[in-house]
């Protein structure tokens, strides 16, 4: 089997990653670079830093491989070889269902400031199920608790008076009660 | 007290922040009317002056940021302040003091760019997304956080999941009336057939149809269309309103439990990718209408139906089928699955009833499990292959092949048998 077509993404701070063109093309607007021919000497991203994109093509590669190998059944596919760190964890077989799930569950288990970056860049990268991931995780964090506990969570600053924040309590009464 | 000698004025940022809504909210208006009130000398910033009308419009004065030794200080004027406390003392509501001084101390060090609540920050539509990811009530509260999220619950989709998160029914259309639209996820509430349906058919009919029809839900993407009806009742279940039919376009995933078909029904939906039909009586013609009109849908589930004895299965892209038996007299008999290269799991579920039906697989490359079998299951046909399901221990043999099973195990102490199909099938 012919090796996969790669493609070279340079972060905002020129670092250089090399992935397959499938885990690359997870990303919508890397998709329309690579349409629009906008790949000689590798695909720029400015507004991805290495740290992150390293992170969101763990995520691309390991989707890609798990895609690759379920559409192929068994057979052939091997998607997953990056330059940067490797995630040979495109293991053949039909591990795909609950093996994605554990590993998407851990992938978003980082600190907030990583999580904001990840939502970042999958905004701008335009991955929609990372972008899902991660937005469930954010509100997985806030689900439950009182507007209180979530600015503690955050470290949201009310900066409303007492009035304007009863105002809209009582507007969306049916929401504190 | 001029011992401490401390401009508690510094710890506002000299500069401007460069992100809307950034670190320049740390100490809060609330805190900084207060300070205001205390020191007249006090200049807010710019873009607190921008939220508040008259008395704070005033220049900004560049104040010197004091050092690092703020929370050093802090703590030396408590001991000897004789009672007067630091403006600095006053915390916003709720936030935890300990934190409160470490954000401080973080803010010092990091200077005067950096921003702790960063969540803040994120774009409009990020934020949106996050809130749409919540239920209505976390959603809505969202919006008391701060000014930065006063408008984003109401200008992203509506996530109204009355099954999971229930409140009372009269108070439905008072949260569909506080959102504008459109809607993401709708689900009907547990208790609607209890509380209204069985008291009024006509008046609870009405009551749903107006939340159907509620602007907030309007391009709905997911729609969960399930009535909780008591097991006497299930043989005549309710009509569907038309009005649940009016996402079709938008309509990504959609469950109809309880519930009756119109007849004719002609409907296309264009996105949708999960169909769900259960206990619900649906006729053949409308079915297969229903069917054709879905030329995106990945998933189905057809359970515990009544109306359609047959159902052939054509779809380029139907990865998954999920079929059980019902009861009545029209219960689904023959299943076949005509054409579905992208179809990779097929699941039959427990039995309601000790009828028979036939699987017949005509074309499908990629199944590859096959779920529970059980032993009332007489044929089932892959291809030009039939099998012959049996009772409990010899549960399988092929009458017209020598194909074998790529792996096929008993699950113990009951009739089912659970297959992978994979190997047959490339064979073939």
């Amino acid at each position: 089997m012919a090796s996969p077509a790669m493609v070279t993404l340079i972060s905002s701070d020129d670092a250089r990653f090399e992935v397959t063109e499938a885990a690359a093309t997870m990303s919508q607007t890397i998709r329309h670079m690579i349409e629009d021919g906008c790949t000689d000497g590798g695909i720029p991203l400015p507004n991805v830093p290495a740290r992150t994109l390293a992170k969101v093509l763990e995520y691309c590669n390991k989707h890609a491989a798990a895609t690759a190998a379920e559409s192929s059944a068994a057979g052939g596919a091997a998607a997953g070889s990056d330059s940067g760190s490797s995630s040979s964890a495109d293991s053949a077989g039909k591990d795909d269902g609950v093996d994605l799930a554990s590993f998407d569950k851990a992938f978003v288990e980082v600190d907030t400031d990583t999580l904001y970056d990840l939502l970042l860049a999958a905004n701008y990268l335009d991955v929609k199920t990372l972008l899902d991931l991660c937005c469930q995780k954010v509100a997985d964090m806030i689900r439950g608790k009182t507007p209180e506990q979530i600015r503690q969570t955050f470290g949201i600053k009310n900066d409303f008076s007492p009035e304007e924040e009863e105002k809209i309590r009582k507007e969306n009464q049916w929401a504190f009660e | 007290m001029g011992e401490t000698g401390l401009d508690w004025t510094g710890l506002i940022p000299t500069k401007r922040l460069p992100s809307p809504g950034g670190g320049l909210l740390l100490l809060g208006r609330a805190y900084q009317q207060r300070v205001y009130k205390q020191r007249t000398q006090y200049h807010p910033l710019p873009s607190l002056t921008r939220k508040k009308k008259g008395s704070l419009l005033e220049p900004l004065v560049t104040v010197p940021i004091p050092q690092i030794t703020l929370v050093k200080r802090k703590k030396k004027t408590m001991s000897t302040a004789g009672g007067r406390r630091p403006p600095f003392q006053i915390r916003p509501a709720g936030g935890h003091r300990s934190q409160w001084k470490g954000r401080l101390r973080l803010r010092a060090e990091e200077g005067e760019g950096q921003s702790v609540d960063r969540i803040s920050d994120l774009p409009d539509t990020i934020l949106g997304d996050i809130v749409s990811h919540l239920p209505a009530k976390d959603g809505a509260r969202t919006q008391v956080l701060s000014s930065r999220w006063r408008r984003i619950w109401r200008s992203a989709p509506l996530n109204l999941d009355l099954r999971s998160q229930p409140v009372p029914l009269g108070k439905v259309h008072r949260i569909l009336s506080s959102h504008p639209g459109p809607g993401r996820c709708f689900s009907t509430p547990a208790r609607y057939y209890n509380e209204l349906h069985s008291h009024s058919r006509s008046r609870s009919a009405a009551i749903l149809d107006g939340w159907l029809r509620s602007r907030a839900l309007n391009n709905l993407q997911e729609l969960d269309f399930r009535l909780d009806i008591p097991f006497r009742d299930r043989r005549n279940p309710p009509p569907l309103p038309a009005s649940a039919l009016r996402f079709s376009c938008t309509l990504r995933i959609a469950r109809f439990w309880f519930c009756r078909f119109p007849d004719g029904i002609s409907i296309r939906l264009p996105v949708l990718e999960e169909l769900q039909l259960s206990h619900a009586i649906i006729s053949e013609s409308s079915l297969h209408a229903l069917l054709a009109g879905c030329p995106a849908l990945q998933r189905l589930l057809l359970t515990y139906n009544d109306g359609c004895s047959r159902v052939r299965i054509a779809s380029p892209t139907l990865r998954s089928i999920d079929v059980g038996r019902g009861v009545g007299d029209l219960r689904l008999q023959q299943l076949i699955i005509e054409d579905a290269p992208c179809l990779e799991r097929f699941h039959h579920h427990k039995a309601m009833s000790h009828h028979k039906m036939d699987i017949c697989v005509m074309s499908a490359p990629k199944l590859g499990i096959l779920g529970h079998i059980y032993d009332h299951y007489p044929r089932l046909e892959i291809g030009p292959t039939v099998f012959q399901v049996y009772a409990s221990s010899s549960l399988l043999s092929s009458q017209e092949s020598q194909v074998s099973f790529a792996s096929s195990w008993c699950q113990p102490s009951d009739f089912s048998v659970y297959l992978a199909f994979s190997d047959i099938i490339r064979r073939e």
